[in-house]
């Protein structure tokens, strides 16, 4: 058996044995030990894979399966395994239940086969896993959001089966390496017009497009994402969701010069990128403003989630280097803190049993580790020196200064805005002021949960300080210099930045702050509630505090907008479906013999017809 | 052994079917036992023919009397006769089985009898190699099958049964003049023979003959819109024979479509057939799959995607490419297996706790575990999840229509897909998690039986190798026309 | 002469249609059906039918160049057997109906639609 198989395979086998032996400690084990063997498979293959791809198959039901773990592909896999471990130890706190483990891990496997495959019968085969496995996680909870998720996901897949099948129709290939010879060959001939490579352009934007949340097809994210075991969302969002990120950089390596001829160019742009850039753009604006408004935890994530895999689109429609460098090194911050997030809220949800602001806050002196968790967390997401997602946001930035897009770059300055309102607000209501008097006896996360967490914190810190570790290997991977300098300065055309200046910079401000705390300070005590009203009288109806209602003032502002609701679309649209379907049934099995021998006439008539003429 | 012996395929339901009525005095339990005995014995005889099939490769033609075709009849047991006639007696055994918990409406001895001759005549279906004999077999399903709707002798059954006969009546007349048509044009009624002398016939005749056998097959094979029998005998029958119905007698008269289809391929107009029977399947799978969208009744839910898929497997094989009929085939046995899953659970709901309304399955998941467990497999395989083996018919029948030139139909078929896909999960959403209950002592056979089924759909699912090298040799055989004239000993013709 | 055939089967076959279309009452859509089998069987004989033969028995001077076709009579014979089974059917159906339903029009029995 070969080691990429069982790497490829440990979750699924581990998730049904965990199911079968359901005992307490001995699933939680069977199932930490199944999700840590990829981790330490890619481990192994790290100095390979850097100098060769490896490569296996498999013939199944008379198609071959291709798999190859190249630098890309091992790159998505570490960034998917790294959350799944942490998934697995967080789940071994928060949830009971062998479902779980079984479902969690069937999606495990299927987000690495996704990574690993190099044909699309396998990619779609695991495709379809993933979907399914993170689809009864959220059914077990919540019956709408779930098939609100399902069926957006699977038109996605099937979309993407269309688009499979017009390829294998035109080129006879299903496997990668055929395909995009074919489809390069195909840019020079144009054998394949301009509307059909259109027509799976789209196809493939809305399977991928779904799958990582783009607006507007991004409504089941919330649901799904806080309908569920939070320490499974860690995976779900921080992992899967890199799935749909993952099919666009293919996209791009498939039919990159297919589409750049078959498309054209608009502004010194390619017309296929610029459509992404701005599907990105708008998901970050539209995500982060959604997330701002939320006055639950796991709702603000889930749109918060949204709007960052906004930036990764956004990184990939630029399509230079650079945008390519940023949007895959976000992909790998937003996967480390994004779950970290997750799993700080899994620890909140398990001890205290509540997800909205107004009913939380002071939980820092007892959850002082989670707390300290979460503060990364906050500090990498808002883009603040020097967490990883620093360096990833400066290099999406830089990224767009230098490809020219001027409106895209404000996107992401305007989302970065709305990401430190939000954050802030979590850490402020959750953390520090008044506790409610219920959360007097909360205790610290359970051991599992907060090993869960390090492991995701270590890498937000080391690749914060150290972001020439990742820059570095994606100059490997692309064979080019596209961000210089060693492993803590990034110098980019446009800019340098050092994190390890920064970080002994921060240090040293933060002593002094500290020492000036320690030995200056006095505290003075006053109603939490005083520093917010600014001695204005507080109505009952018009009461807005750190924990309620904070952004309420942001909502009337955007009133206009948010009338326009596109789940409430998508909601009217599946009404329509399910009366359409009535009327149907109703009208054509209508229960009488006659009418149903009425049916067989009329084609005997349309076969008489169609005879004469 | 004498091949010729296959023709004990035939036989022994027959002859064992008309000695039921003799053992009337010994009891439910006796008669039951013999059915289950009878089908066993086809199983058997079914089992060596596929073995010897399968390892000489070579067909079994069965000359009747002796005479060689085409004055005397033959059977026709090529690789895709071979398969379905084992899938049909094993079928029937299972449900042989399922028969003692599920039928307890007198006279048990009429049950039986009617229960062998509908095998009997899905069988001849299969595997004659005569297109009048082919009308007599499958008068014979349609018959029995009218009979066994009614068997409850409830309303709704007598309801049923009343439109099931209807339009198979209509079908029927429409299908014995189109075989008329044929013989007035080519002189003969063997299939191998027509196959050779099509591409002679008058072209209009030969069009107007292939649209109405098509039409007549049709109204057997559930297509849209001849299909509006189909889910109210299939919610009226017994559940076993509701199972039967789905995993093979309609795939019979699909098959008859098939075979007939192709055999008649040097038509000149074949193709504007192939593109009506496209639209028909894609219509079919749309209609059917939004009917089932609301359904307050399991059993007709079920029905409904039964229908829906069977027009899948129509679509396959009205592509006119061999990927097309490799695809049906490979979709025809899954389709058969998670069938016979489904309606076998359902029934046994439907049994123990009195009806098969989706409020009794709130809860299954802890009344009946087991029996929830085999429903769930069989929805989340029919919806096309990957490790259930549906997932790999369905690509492959989407693959091979977007190849055909096809992708609307490709994209419509899947778009209802998704239909299909909500109301399974809603059903697993019942089942799992709402209601409570205590739990009930669940059949040890029927567990077993359903296990064993769970076991061959994720077996298929994870490896469909084999399953797929045995639907390409079927689908060889009814594709590949040429060979099957080949293969028929014609006298005086050819040879 | 031989059209006449044609035309008088394909006339019973539409007449038959006609009443499984038209007619309300359950027992006459099903005479309806049988018109058209008969209609169809009609067609059978007449298509093996050859002007000025004699019925195809083997007996004193007729061989078989001075008999019509034998077969298409032997489908047919087979034909109304089957004929005369799915009527027999039919109208046992239709009694159960008339029992439980109190009524034959065809337009009241449909508890099961949708």
């Amino acid at each position: 058996m070969n080691l990429l198989m069982v790497m490829l395979f440990a979750p699924l086998i581990a998730g049904f044995l965990a199911w079968l032996l359901d005992f307490k400690v001995i699933r939680e084990v069977i199932g930490i030990i199944g999700a840590s063997i990829p981790i330490g498979v890619l481990a192994y293959y790290y100095s390979t894979v850097t100098s060769e791809s490896i490569t296996y198959s498999l013939t199944v039901g008379g198609f071959t399966l291709g798999f190859h773990l190249t630098m890309l592909t091992w790159y998505f896999a570490v960034i998917a395994s790294i959350v799944g471990i942490a998934m697995a130890f967080g789940m071994a706190s928060t949830s009971k239940s062998s479902y779980d483990w079984l479902f969690a891990l069937i999606s495990f496997t299927g987000v690495l086969g996704v990574f690993l495959s190099s044909d699309f019968v396998g990619f779609f085969l695991f495709w379809e896993l993933m979907t399914f496995g993170s689809f009864m996680m959220v059914l077990k909870r919540n019956r709408h959001e779930s098939l609100k998720y399902f069926v957006l996901s699977i038109i996605g897949a099937y979309s993407m089966l269309v688009a499979i099948g017009i390829i294998y129709a035109k080129t006879g290939a299903l496997d990668f390496n055929t395909v995009q010879k074919a489809l390069r060959l195909d840019a020079m001939v144009g054998s394949i017009s301009r509307g059909e490579t259109a027509l799976i352009y789209t196809l493939f934007l809305i399977t991928f497009g779904v799958k990582a949340g783009a607006v507007p097809l991004h409504v089941w994210a919330p649901g799904a994402y806080s309908e569920n075991d939070q320490s499974y969302t860690a995976f779900f969002s921080g992992a899967l969701s890199k799935a749909g990120v993952y099919g666009f950089v293919l996209l791009y390596i498939l039919m990159g010069a297919k589409l750049y001829t078959a498309l054209g160019v608009f502004n010194n742009h390619l017309v296929f990128a610029y459509i992404l850039a701005w599907i990105g753009a708008i998901t970050v604006v539209v995500a982060s403003f959604l997330a701002v408004l939320q006055e639950d935890i796991r709702k603000l994530f889930a749109y918060s989630s949204v709007g960052q895999v906004g930036y990764i689109l956004l990184g990939l429609g630029i399509g230079t280097g650079l945008g390519f460098a940023g949007a895959l090194f976000h992909v790998l911050s937003h996967a480390i803190f994004k779950s970290l997030f997750w799993l700080v809220t899994a620890a909140i949800i398990l001890r205290t049993g509540k997800t909205r602001f107004e009913d939380l806050g002071g939980l820092a002196e007892k959850m002082p580790i989670t707390f300290t968790m979460g503060l990364i967390a906050v500090l990498s997401l808002a883009g603040i020196p020097p967490m990883a997602g620093f360096a990833s946001k400066w290099l999406l930035y830089e990224a767009a200064i230098s490809a020219h897009m001027p409106l895209v770059a404000g996107a992401i300055f305007l989302g970065s805005g709305l990401a430190f309102a939000y954050v802030v607000r979590f850490l402020y209501a959750v953390w520090f002021g008044q506790r409610p008097s219920d959360l007097d006896d909360v205790k610290e996360a359970p051991l599992p949960l907060l090993i869960g967490m390090v492991i995701l914190a270590i890498p937000n810190l080391v690749f914060g300080i150290a972001p020439g570790l990742v820059t570095g290997y994606f100059n490997r991977l692309f064979g080019d210099t596209i961000v210089g300098g060693n492993y803590f300065r990034l110098v980019t055309p446009t800019g340098t930045y050092n994190a390890l200046l920064v970080t002994v910079i921060l240090i040293f401000g933060l002593s002094i702050a500290g020492l000036i705390y320690i030995y200056g300070a006095k505290t003075r005590k006053i109603p939490v509630i005083n520093t917010y009203q600014s001695g204005n009288p507080v109505t009952e109806e018009y009461n807005l505090s750190m924990r309620k209602n904070f952004y309420r003032p942001l909502a009337e502002a955007l009133g206009f907008w948010l009338k326009y609701s596109w789940d409430r679309f998508y909601e009217r649209l599946a009404n329509l479906t399910e009366d359409f379907a009535d009327w149907l049934r109703e009208g054509f099995y209508n229960g009488n013999a006659q009418s149903y021998s009425w049916y067989l006439t009329i084609v005997l008539l349309i076969l008489a017809l169609w005879g004469v003429l | 052994m004498n091949v010729q012996y296959a023709s004990l395929l035939i036989a022994i339901p027959l002859i064992t079917a008309f000695f039921v009525p003799l053992m009337k005095g010994l009891g439910e339990k006796a008669i039951k036992t013999y059915v289950l005995i009878i089908t066993a014995i086809q199983a058997g005889i079914a089992t060596w023919v596929f073995e010897e099939v399968y390892t000489t490769g070579k067909p079994i033609i069965v000359m009747a009397g002796g005479w060689r075709p085409p004055v005397g009849i033959d059977l026709y047991i090529g690789p895709f006769a071979a398969l379905f006639v084992l899938i049909v007696a094993l079928v029937s055994f299972l449900m042989a089985v399922f028969n003692f918990r599920a039928v307890k409406v007198e006279p048990i001895d009429k049950y039986a009898m009617l229960f062998l001759l509908l095998m009997l005549g899905a069988t001849g279906m299969i595997a004659t190699g005569d297109i009048f004999n082919l009308f007599v077999f499958m008068e014979i399903t349609a018959i029995t099958a009218y009979a066994l709707t009614a068997y409850n002798k409830t309303g709704e059954a007598a309801e049923a049964s009343l439109k099931y006969m209807v339009l198979g009546g209509i079908g029927s007349s429409f299908f014995l003049i189109g075989v008329a048509l044929i013989y007035g044009a080519t002189g003969t009624l063997n299939m191998a023979q027509i196959a050779q002398l099509a591409g002679n016939i008058n072209p209009t005749v030969a069009q107007v003959a292939l649209a109405l056998v098509i039409f007549g097959l049709a109204v057997e094979a559930e297509l849209f819109p001849l299909n509006a029998w189909a889910p109210d005998a299939y919610q009226a029958a017994p559940h076993p024979v509701t199972a039967m119905f789905s995993a093979f007698v309609v795939k019979a008269g699909i098959y008859a479509l098939a075979r007939i289809l192709y055999l008649m391929s040097a038509v000149g107009t074949w193709k504007n057939i192939l593109h009506l029977l496209i639209a028909m399947a894609t219509l079919t799978v749309i209609v059917a799959e939004f009917s089932a969208l609301r359904q307050r009744n399991v059993k007709r839910m079920i029905a409904y995607s039964s229908v829906s898929q069977v027009g899948l497997i129509g679509l396959a094989f009205a592509l006119g490419t061999q990927a097309g009929v490799d695809a049906g085939v490979f979709q025809m046995i899954n389709h058969a297996i998670i069938k016979v899953l489904l309606f076998l659970g359902v029934g046994y709901v439907a049994v123990q706790l009195g009806g098969a309304e989706i409020e009794n399955f709130r809860g299954l998941g802890k009344r009946m575990p087991l029996t929830a467990l085999g429903v769930t497999v069989g929805s989340m395989s029919a919806v096309g999840i990957p490790l259930f083996n549906i997932f790999w018919s369905k690509l492959r029948i989407i693959l091979a229509t977007v190849d055909a030139g096809y992708a609307w139909a490709a994209a419509l078929v899947l778009g209802a897909s998704v239909v299909e896909a909500v109301y399974y999960f809603r059903l697993v959403h019942a089942i799992w998690f709402t209601g409570e209950g205590e739990r009930l002592r669940e059949s040890a056979p029927l567990v077993a039986i359903m296990l064993l089924l769970i076991a061959i759909i994720v077996a298929i699912g994870i490896y469909p190798n084999y399953a797929w090298s045995l639907s390409q040799k079927a689908g060889n055989d009814i594709f590949n026309v040429a060979q099957y004239i080949k293969n028929v000993p014609l006298m005086g013709v050819g040879a | 002469m031989i059209s006449a055939y044609y035309f008088g089967a394909i006339s019973l076959v539409l007449i038959g249609l006609y009443a499984v279309l038209v007619k309300k009452n359950v027992l006459k859509m099903l005479i309806g059906l049988s018109i058209m089998e008969t209609g169809v069987n009609l067609l059978l004989v007449s298509i093996g039918y050859i002007y000025g033969r004699s019925a195809p028995i083997l007996s004193e001077g007729i061989g078989p160049n001075q008999a019509v076709d034998p077969i298409p009579q032997a489908l047919v014979l087979t034909a109304i057997v089957i004929g005369v089974a799915t009527t027999a059917m039919a109208l046992s159906v239709a009694i159960i109906l008339y029992q439980k339903y109190g009524t034959l029009n065809v337009e009241e029995i449909r508890r099961l639609r949708g």
